[in-house]
C-alpha cells in the first residue's frame, strides 16, 4: 500500500520542520501539510493521537499517493477507500458529527449498535436500505462489512472487530477519540475530521459549520450572566461511593462556561473522581444545585424517580431542592447535543436563568419536578 | 444406544449444525463464485465463506472439543466431577494475565491477549498441580481452586477499579468470549493443535482408566504418576490456554461436557470417553453459537458466555439431580 520510506531517509525527514494545521479546541487530532510536487495542489493528512493525546497513533491519508508524499509517516498508516462508499460508524455520536454538516447523511455508509441512534434521518436511511446495519449486539456483522466495505470504519481505539481478519487491510480503521476531549467545542470539532475524511469540499463545509457553532458558543459564554454564581455538583452513587467527572472534564468546562462554579473543579483531570458518601453529604448541603445524566424510559424523570434510583440520594439533594437532569431516553444527549455544544450551553444557561427561554429545540437538561 | 450409533448420530448432528452455520448468514452467498476465492481476485462470497463462516465453525468445534477434553482430563486426574479449567482457576489465570496486559495499558492487541492468556493459564495450572500433591483430600483441592478463583478475581477487580475507561471497555469485550474473531489461519492452527493434543490424550486412555481406580492401584498397575501428571499439565494448559487466547474466557464447556457424555453413554473407558467428549463439546459449542446469533431471529442474540452459562448450568443441575434420584 503506497511507498515505503527508507529508515535513514525517514529519520532525517522527521527532523525537518513540518507544517501542521491545528484544530481550534480539540486535542486528539491535527492535520499535517504534505509537501506538494511542483504545480500540484497542496495535500494534507490527518494525525490522530493516542488516548493520552501525546503520541500519534494513526495517520489517515485520503489515498495512497498522499501516503507516498509523507516524508515522516507516524503510527499506523490508514488509507481511505473511495469516498463514495461512505463512512461507517460505531457510536451514535459519530452519526451526529456527520449529520451536523451533512443533513441527509448521504456520506454515512451505516453503523453498528443502530438501535441506539436517535436520528430520524439515520433510521430512515437504515429502513430504506440506503445505510447498512453492521450489527454489534452482541457481535459485529462481519459479513455485511465485507459485502458493503465503507471508505473507513470509525471506531473507538479498542474493540477492533476485525483485528485478526486476513481481510482487515481492506477496511481502513479510524480510531475516533472525541469522547475524551475535555472541551465541549473540542468534541464537536471532530465533525471536521468526518468532513475531511469524505472530501476536501466536505471538510470545508464541516469547518464552516463548526465555525458557526463555536462562534455562537463563544458569544453565549462571554455574554453577561444575570443570575448568581451557583455552586453546582454532578455525579451519582455507584457501589456506595460518589462518582463524578473531574475538574478537567467536558461537563466541568460546560458548567464553568455557563457561569456557575463546579464543585469538583479542584480535582484535576478528565477522569471520574470518587468521593466518600459521608463527605458527599456535606458537599450536597453546601451546594446550590445537582446536575446528572440519567436514562429513564416512561414518563418524564422527576424527584420521586431520583429517590427510587437510590434511596440515599435524599441525603445528597441540596437544601435548595434544585436538581437538573438530562434524560438520554428522551433527548439525544450522546448524539445531536454533542455536535451542538452551543445549544447545550444555552440550555444550561437558561436553566440557571429561571428556565423560561426561547430555545431552538426541546431542552435536554431540565429541573426535576416533585 | 450402541456406542458406534451414538458417535454417528453426534457426527451427523455436528455436520448439520456446522452446515447450518455455513449456509446461513447476513448476506446471500453466490455459491458459483466460491471457487474464485483461490484466484487473484477474491470475491465477496469467497471472503465471507472462507474468512468469516468457516473459521467461526472451526473455532467452535476446536474450542468445544478442546475444552471438553481438558475438563475430562482434569476430572479424571483429580478424581473430582467438579474439576474443570474454570473451576480450578485455569481460566481465571488466563483472565488475570490478560487483565494485567490490557488494564495496565501494557498492550491490548489480539496477539498480546493471546500470549498473556496462554502464560496465565499455564501459571495457574502449575500452581494447582504444585499444591495438589500437598493436599490429602480432593475437597481441599477444590476449595483451593475456588480460593484461587476468588483471589485472581479480586486482583482483576482491583485492576478494573484503577483502569482507564478505554482499557476497561476493552477488557469487558474480551471477557464476553466469541468464536467469531479469528482468521482461517488461526482457526486451522487451533483445530490442528486440539487434534494433536486430543490424540496424545487418547494414547493415554489406558493410564487414565487405571488412574480412576485410585493412585495406589494405578501405581501398582505400572502407571508412572509423575510422567502422567506432567503430560496432563502440558495438555490441559495448552488446550485451555490456546482456546482462551483465541476465544476469550469460555465458560462451562470444560465442566459440563464430560458430565453430559457420561449421561449419554454408559461406558467409562477413556478410549470411548475422550472421542465422545470431543464430539459432544463441539456440538454444544456449535449449538451455543446459534444463541449468539439470536437463534436465527433478527436483531437478537446474547454474548457467548451468557449463552453457554444458560445452557451449561441447567445441564449440570440436571446431571446432579439424575444421579441423586437414581441413587435414592
Amino acid at each position: 500500500m503506497g511507498c515505503e520510506v527508507p529508515e535513514e531517509n525517514a529519520k532525517s525527514a522527521c527532523q525537518m520542520p513540518l507544517e501542521y494545521a491545528m484544530p481550534q479546541f480539540a486535542e486528539g487530532f491535527r492535520w499535517k501539510v504534505l509537501p506538494a510536487p511542483k504545480g500540484e495542489q497542496q495535500r494534507t493528512c490527518l494525525e490522530l493521537f493516542d488516548v493520552n493525546f501525546e503520541t500519534v497513533e494513526s495517520t489517515v491519508y485520503r489515498d495512497s499517493m498522499a501516503l507516498g508524499l509523507d516524508p515522516c509517516p507516524k503510527g499506523n498508516a490508514v488509507v481511505l477507500l473511495a469516498a463514495s462508499h461512505g463512512l461507517a460508524t460505531l457510536s451514535t455520536t459519530h452519526v451526529a458529527l456527520l449529520q451536523a454538516w451533512d443533513d441527509s447523511l448521504a456520506h454515512w455508509a451505516g453503523g453498528a449498535f443502530v438501535n441506539y441512534i436517535q436520528s430520524d434521518i439515520a433510521q430512515l436511511r437504515l429502513a430504506q436500505k440506503r445505510a447498512v446495519d453492521f450489527g454489534g449486539n452482541p457481535e459485529w456483522d462481519l459479513e455485511m462489512l465485507i459485502a458493503h466495505p465503507p471508505s473507513a470504519l470509525c471506531i473507538y481505539p479498542f474493540g477492533n472487530p476485525i483485528d485478526d481478519a486476513s481481510w482487515s487491510e481492506d477496511v481502513p480503521i479510524v480510531p475516533i477519540l472525541e469522547y475524551l476531549e475535555p472541551h465541549p467545542l473540542g468534541r464537536a470539532e471532530w465533525m471536521r475530521v468526518f468532513g475531511w475524511m469524505v472530501s476536501e469540499e466536505s471538510g470545508d463545509k464541516a469547518s464552516r459549520r463548526f465555525q458557526q457553532i463555536s462562534e455562537r458558543y463563544e458569544a453565549l459564554r462571554t455574554s453577561p450572566k444575570d443570575y448568581p454564581k451557583l455552586r453546582v455538583f454532578t455525579g451519582s452513587v455507584e457501589q456506595g461511593e460518589w462518582h463524578a467527572p473531574g475538574g478537567g472534564s467536558f461537563i466541568a468546562r460546560l458548567l464553568s462556561d455557563a457561569g456557575v462554579e463546579y464543585v469538583f473543579q479542584e480535582y484535576e483531570g478528565r477522569e471520574n473522581v470518587r468521593i466518600p458518601l459521608e463527605e458527599m453529604m456535606k458537599v450536597g448541603n453546601a451546594s446550590d444545585a445537582w446536575g446528572l445524566v440519567v436514562q429513564h424510559t416512561g414518563d418524564s424523570f422527576g424527584m420521586q424517580d431520583l429517590l427510587a434510583m437510590e434511596d440515599r440520594n435524599r441525603l445528597i439533594i441540596p437544601a435548595s431542592n434544585k436538581v437538573f437532569a438530562a434524560n438520554t431516553a428522551q433527548c439525544d444527549y450522546f448524539g445531536w447535543w454533542v455536535a451542538r455544544p452551543d445549544a447545550m450551553l444555552e440550555n444550561v444557561m437558561c436553566l440557571f436563568d429561571g428556565g423560561s427561554c426561547d430555545l431552538e429545540v426541546e431542552p435536554c437538561f431540565s429541573w426535576l419536578k416533585e | 444406544m450402541k456406542y458406534k450409533a451414538t458417535v454417528i448420530l453426534t457426527l451427523v448432528a455436528i455436520f448439520g449444525l456446522a452446515s447450518s452455520h455455513m449456509l446461513s448468514g447476513s448476506i446471500d452467498i453466490d455459491w458459483g463464485e466460491l471457487g474464485l476465492w483461490f484466484g487473484d481476485a477474491p470475491t465477496i462470497a469467497g471472503t465471507v465463506f472462507f474468512e468469516v463462516r468457516l473459521p467461526r465453525v472451526l473455532i467452535a468445534i476446536a474450542a468445544g472439543a478442546g475444552l471438553g477434553i481438558s475438563g475430562l482430563m482434569m476430572q479424571t486426574w483429580f478424581h473430582n466431577p467438579l474439576a474443570g479449567p474454570s473451576v480450578l482457576g485455569v481460566t481465571s489465570g488466563a483472565g488475570m494475565a490478560v487483565a494485567l496486559v490490557v488494564l495496565t495499558g501494557m498492550g491490548g492487541g489480539w496477539l498480546a491477549n493471546a500470549l498473556a492468556a496462554s502464560v496465565g493459564s499455564w501459571c495457574a495450572l502449575g500452581l494447582v498441580l504444585f499444591v495438589a500433591s500437598r493436599f490429602r483430600g480432593l475437597a481441599s483441592l477444590l476449595i483451593f481452586g475456588l480460593m484461587l478463583n476468588y483471589l485472581l478475581g479480586a486482583l482483576v477487580t482491583v485492576l478494573q477499579a484503577e483502569a482507564k475507561e478505554n482499557a476497561l471497555q476493552q477488557f469487558v469485550f474480551w471477557g464476553m468470549g466469541t468464536f467469531g474473531q479469528a482468521s482461517l489461519v488461526t482457526a486451522s492452527a487451533l483445530l490442528l493443535l486440539v487434534l494433536a493434543a486430543s490424540s496424545v490424550a487418547f494414547k493415554q486412555h489406558e493410564n487414565l482408566d487405571k488412574w480412576t481406580l485410585g493412585a495406589v492401584t494405578a501405581r501398582s498397575m505400572g502407571v508412572n504418576e509423575s510422567r502422567l501428571q506432567k503430560l496432563l499439565v502440558v495438555l490441559t494448559g495448552l488446550l485451555a490456554g490456546s482456546i482462551t487466547a483465541v476465544c476469550g474466557p469460555v465458560a462451562f464447556l470444560g465442566l459440563a461436557t464430560p458430565h453430559l457424555v457420561k449421561l449419554i453413554i454408559p461406558y467409562r473407558s477413556h478410549s470411548r470417553l475422550i472421542p465422545m467428549t470431543a464430539l459432544i463439546g463441539a456440538l454444544l459449542a456449535l449449538l451455543a453459537d446459534w444463541g449468539v446469533k439470536g437463534w436465527g431471529i433478527a436483531d437478537s442474540g446474547w454474548p457467548l458466555n451468557a449463552v453457554l452459562s444458560m445452557l451449561g448450568a441447567p445441564l449440570v443441575i440436571w446431571v446432579l439431580l439424575q444421579r441423586n434420584f437414581s441413587r435414592s
